[in-house]
Parts: C-alpha cells; structure tokens; sequence
C-alpha cells in the first residue's frame, strides 16, 4: 500500500468518527475523478454535477457501512456506478411517459463549451468518437473498458466495482480492446494524438 | 529471422496489453526479448493511457463546490417516502369514496326513473279517461246518457233537417 492509500484510509477512519476537516479532504481527493467518471457516462453537464453532488451526499450517509476503509476507492465508484444505471433507468421511465426532462441541445452544448476554441473543438471531436466507440461494445465491455482507461482504476479494483470474477473482467477487457484496435477511429484519434 | 516469425500476433498482444501475466513463458521471454514486439506493445499502451489523459484535460471543472453536510435536505429527503405514502393513502380514500358515489346515484337515478314511469302513467290514464268521457256525468244525464255505450248520439236524417233546412 502506498502513502497516499494509507493516507486516505485513515482520512476514511477519521471522517468516520465524524471529523468534518477530514470528510471534506477526503471529498475533495475524490470530487475531480467521480465527476470525471459521471460526466463521460451522462450526456448532460448538469445531470452530470447535480449526480456528483447526489453520490458524495450517499457517501457521507453510507460511510459507516464501509467494512474495509483501504476500499473506499472501490466503493465509491461502485456507488458511483448505481446511481449512474438508477439514472439512466429513472430517464427511460420517464421517457416512455412522454416526459424525458431533456434539457435544449443548444443550452446544453453552450454550457459545455470550453473557453478555448482549440480545446472545444477536441473536446466535441473526442466525445464524438468516444461515444460512438462506447456504443459498438456489449454493456460490460463498455464498463470494464472505462473503468480500466478512461478511469484508470487497476483490474483489481474493478473486479471489487463490478463484483466480477477475475477473468470474466478480462474476458470483456480484451474484447473491449480488441474492437478498439480494428474497428475504431478513436484509437486512430488517440495514435493522431501521440506522434 | 526466426526472431521475426515469432513475434506476438495480434491476440497475444491485445492479450499483453490487458495484462502481461497471461501470456505465456515463452510468449514473456519474447516479448522481454524482442524490441519490435515491445515497440508495439509500448505505443498501444500509450495510446489507451491517452485516453485517461485527454479525458482528464477535456472535462469541464465542476460549477459547484460540495459542501459536506447539508441538514435541511437530508431531513427533508426523509420524509419523501412519507409523504408520497400518505399520498397513496388520500387517492385511495378519494377512489373509494368516488366508487361509492358513483353507485349511490346510479341507485337513486333507477328509482327515480322508476317513479317517474309510474306517474307518466297514471297522467296516461287519466288523458285517456277524459278522452273518452268528456263530459262530466250531469252532463251525460243532460244529453240522456250517462252510460258509455249510449253515448253516442245518433244523428238522424230528420235531426239534421231540423238543424239545417234544404
């Protein structure tokens, strides 16, 4: 375990206890890469922040749940990835009701642009093409697959996230990876990006 | 040239790629041999450790700071199934008392009706009585009948004379 791992298990074992200092640090460690994770899974900007917002408040409610304070990375992105399917699950339902809540693509696409024109050029190229890669995978090959690179999370903790066998984990990681290999313009994106 | 036959195909790189312990020895001793194979290997990895890292300068910054311990929401979330149960409840009650409702009239609209046919009968009859009996008996006596059959007054040839001469 390295320092920065044993330095957020006690910041777990302290907010535990109910030290506000340390539940605000251990927020802040973990804000970017949750809201990172929300943002790439959820089309809007907003759902994305208001969800974030939604999963740390579950955090903090369920913390005293946590067995293994070593797991909280593990954790809270598996906590992270049910509010995500409750999502999508509650916007299937209310658009089968006629009522999505969708919100304007154009108020949309302005509250996402990026300040710089290069960057939001990028930024709507690689979501583009990230999207339309995510969607040529089977749904577990989607998930391992961002949770392994977009991510970054090691095999291990995504065999705690998903609650998967090893190997099964693998299975859909070189699947996921073999596709992206052959039958994608991101990984040409991504080659374009490197030389 | 030998070296070169047995560089990694396709599946065993993909394989390495995901995660180099399941490859097997021989296919390790190469790999750690073999500077092609290890090129390629070396610029897939990249590529796909890339994408953590464009995804990280691509998304936008949260517009909101989280701020641990909001109270009043929680307290409030909590009586959300409350409420939404003591809803259930008040539709239900209102379905009911509807359905009651409902039967009620529908049994007060069929005796209405009831009571109504009868007296549209009975005024029926009575129509139907001064039809045929317009004159009230003293009158009957009058004319020399009071009884129905001989009603009828018969208006003979020489009665009409006497009325009307030619």
């Amino acid at each position: 375990m390295s320092d920065n791992d044993n330095q957020i298990t006690r910041l777990v074992e302290k907010a535990r206890t109910g030290n506000k200092n340390s539940l605000e640090q251990l927020v802040d460690y973990f804000y970017g890469d949750i809201f990172r994770m929300v943002y790439y899974r959820i089309p809007s900007r907003m759902d994305a922040e208001d969800l974030t917002q939604e999963i740390f408040m579950q955090m903090i409610k369920s913390l005293l749940n946590l067995k293994d304070s070593s797991l909280i990375r593990p954790w809270l992105f598996r906590l992270a990835l049910n509010r995500i399917r409750d999502f999508h699950r509650k916007k299937s339902i209310l658009s089968f009701f006629g009522s999505t809540g969708e919100i304007d693509v154009d108020v949309q696409v302005k509250s996402d642009n990026h300040p710089d024109p290069i960057k939001n050029l990028m930024q709507k190229e690689f979501k583009l093409q990230f999207q339309k890669f995510t969607e040529s995978l089977s749904r577990w090959e989607r998930e391992v697959f961002i949770l392994r690179f977009l991510d970054q999370l090691e095999i291990k903790e995504i065999v705690q996230i998903l609650k998967k066998n090893e190997n099964t984990v693998k299975t859909h990681l070189y699947r996921a990876v073999k596709k992206l290999r052959w039958n994608s313009e991101l990984h040409d994106l991504l080659r374009g990006e490197e030389s | 040239m030998k070296n070169q036959e047995i560089h990694l195909n396709e599946d065993q790189m993909i394989r390495a790629v995901v995660d180099e312990n399941d490859l097997t020895t021989s296919e390790r001793n190469h790999l750690s041999r073999c500077s092609v194979c290890q090129k390629e290997k070396q610029e897939f990895e990249q590529a796909l450790t890339r994408l953590g890292d464009i995804s990280k300068e691509l998304v936008p910054l949260p517009r909101r700071r989280f701020i641990p311990a909001v109270q009043g929401s929680r307290s409030s979330l909590r009586w959300r199934p409350a409420m939404a149960a003591g809803f259930i409840v008040v539709l239900l009650m209102i379905a009911i008392w509807w359905t009651w409702l409902f039967t009620r009239f529908q049994e007060n609209g069929s005796l209405q009706l009831t009571q109504k046919v009868e007296s549209d009968q009975q005024f029926m009859a009575g129509i139907t009585f001064i039809e045929d009996d317009a004159l009230p008996d003293r009158y009957l006596d009058i004319i020399g009948s009071s009884n129905d059959d001989d009603y009828d007054v018969y208006y003979d040839d020489e009665f009409l004379e006497f009325i009307l001469p030619l």
